[in-house]
């Protein structure tokens, strides 16, 4: 019963602006020369929701969004 | 336990962009289920405005604006947008919000959101200078800069010198007048913003720093800009970036205490109770980490004290902001990032590289207190520093954080 959860980045909207690497930095990068920004894990943890919901508000693109891992 | 939440029956949320939409979201989150309406002054249906000026302007074709909220989403919330009804009145008496096209909307509980524009100047024939805010600002300065070759900006705030950044990379001419000799220092800092000033200097951006603008005439295609110096500048198109003023005027004579913006508490409430007020409009009488009385015209506070002013209404709690303003800026392939406010005394540290790298790390600080951290390109190592400016923690704990990064070897001081 993992409290796990998946993030996903919507690559067409993504600005790569990198705000969600400023509150995540083990989640996000924006590495140099990249149009977007990736994922360096794509599951977070259940105490990380916090940081991860405010991520996800933060984004001017609207590009982040979580889904429940399927079991 | 409050339950607040039960005696609301109808929140109207002023203001359709990032922060009175955040609100929308903090109410839900808080447990409201009752209406919310949303009026917007502007037909389009929200954007992420911040990209008009970091990136659109590059782009090619017709501008693409990324959609704030979806018609599903707010379907999904229950949230009613109401798009080109532009308030014009607030009655506290009666809980009604007065819109231009008559309508008498009514609350229990308001929230003003109503933002910012930008100030402008008029020319001596009292025609007001192109600005960049919407969609209809970026049309006008795209078309002039492809027409004209040359664009002269007067003001090298934000957006100023992302425009002068994004046109002078695509063959624009541009020419930057400011009346401080350093753009920006306020924001990035004296070492930070001396390095800024010298990137748009070696990529051709004609500086006319320390003079200020004492009139303008002509229009477009032949302006004649008369400098405190004594010097005429002309030019084909100008674009004004002076700062910005808050949406506060269709509030005169409501009873709301007003000062160049709703005059607000730590919670988020205006004078007048059921009265509440956030982002760019909000004037927040006190901070933990702020001087008193501030306004704070950056995108994600828009976003974290609108949900946060729409949590307390929904909960009737009055838990005080403490969100720490944070911007972002792209120039010429550079990405700056900040939190905190520097202050006119504030010592600059770099404990990442140094000014001329590619990256480095800068905090500002004095008598033992954090005040802000700026990077560029350092964007992995914000978080530690974060935090303790969110805890209003002391220059020594930052120290103990860029150690812990074992990140500080020979420290270079810079004073400002």
């Amino acid at each position: 019963m993992s409290d796990q959860v998946e993030v996903l980045i919507d690559t067409k909207l993504c600005n790569a602006y990198g705000v969600c690497v400023t509150i995540m930095p083990d989640v996000f990068d924006t590495p140099a020369g990249s149009p977007v920004a990736v994922l360096l894990r794509d599951r977070v943890e259940a105490h990380e929701r916090d940081d991860l919901d405010e991520a996800i508000r933060a984004c001017p693109a609207q590009a982040l969004a979580t889904r429940e891992p399927p079991s | 336990m409050t339950t607040k939440a039960d005696s609301l029956e109808n929140v109207v949320i002023v203001g359709a962009s990032a922060a009175g939409l955040s609100a929308a979201d903090g109410l839900r989150e808080g447990g409201y289920d009752g209406p919310i309406i949303i009026l917007g002054d502007e037909r389009h249906e929200p954007y992420d405005r911040p990209t008009l000026s970091k990136k659109l302007l590059a782009s090619q074709g017709e501008p693409q604006l990324h959609a704030l909220r979806t018609r599903e989403r707010l379907e999904a919330a229950d949230v009613t947008l109401l798009l080109g009804h532009r308030a014009v009145g607030l009655d506290v008496d009666r809980h009604y919000v007065v819109t231009e096209n008559g309508d008498a909307v009514p609350w229990d509980a308001v929230i003003v959101a109503t933002g910012s524009r930008p100030r402008t100047l008029v020319t001596t024939e009292a025609e007001p200078l192109p600005v960049l805010r919407t969609p209809a600002d970026l049309h006008v300065l795209r078309e002039a800069a492809a027409r004209y070759g040359h664009v002269t900006l007067i003001g090298a705030g934000l957006i100023g010198l992302e425009v002068a950044a994004s046109l002078s990379g695509h063959q624009v001419e541009v020419t930057l007048i400011n009346d401080l000799d350093l753009p920006l220092r306020n924001v990035l800092g004296a070492p930070v913003a001396e390095e800024v000033r010298e990137l748009h200097s070696r990529h051709g951006v004609d500086l006319l720093l320390g003079v200020s603008v004492e009139s303008v005439s002509g229009g477009p295609g032949s302006y004649s800009v008369q400098l405190s110096n004594g010097s005429t500048h002309r030019t084909s198109f100008i674009l004004v970036g002076i700062g910005v003023d808050a949406n506060d005027e269709w509030l005169d004579g409501s009873g709301l205490a007003l000062d160049e913006g709703v005059v607000v508490d730590a919670a988020g409430r205006a004078n007048v109770p059921g009265v509440w007020a956030a982002g760019d409009v909000a004037r927040l009488l006190s901070h933990p980490s702020l001087p008193a009385s501030t306004r704070v015209e950056h995108w994600t506070h828009a976003i974290e004290h609108g949900r946060h002013v729409g949590l307390n209404a929904a909960r009737g709690t009055s838990v005080p902001y403490a969100g720490v303003p944070y911007f972002w800026t792209e120039q010429y392939g550079r990405r700056f990032h900040g939190y905190g406010r520097i202050r006119p005394d504030d010592t600059a540290l770099f404990v990442e590289g140094s000014l001329g790298d590619e990256e480095y790390l800068v905090l500002y600080g004095s008598d033992d207190e954090l005040h802000a951290v700026v990077s560029c390109g350092c964007v992995r190592s914000l978080r530690g520093y974060r935090k303790v400016l969110e805890r209003n923690g002391s220059w020594r704990e930052a120290l103990d954080v860029a150690r812990h990064t074992n990140l500080v070897g020979d420290v270079a001081l810079h004073t400002n």
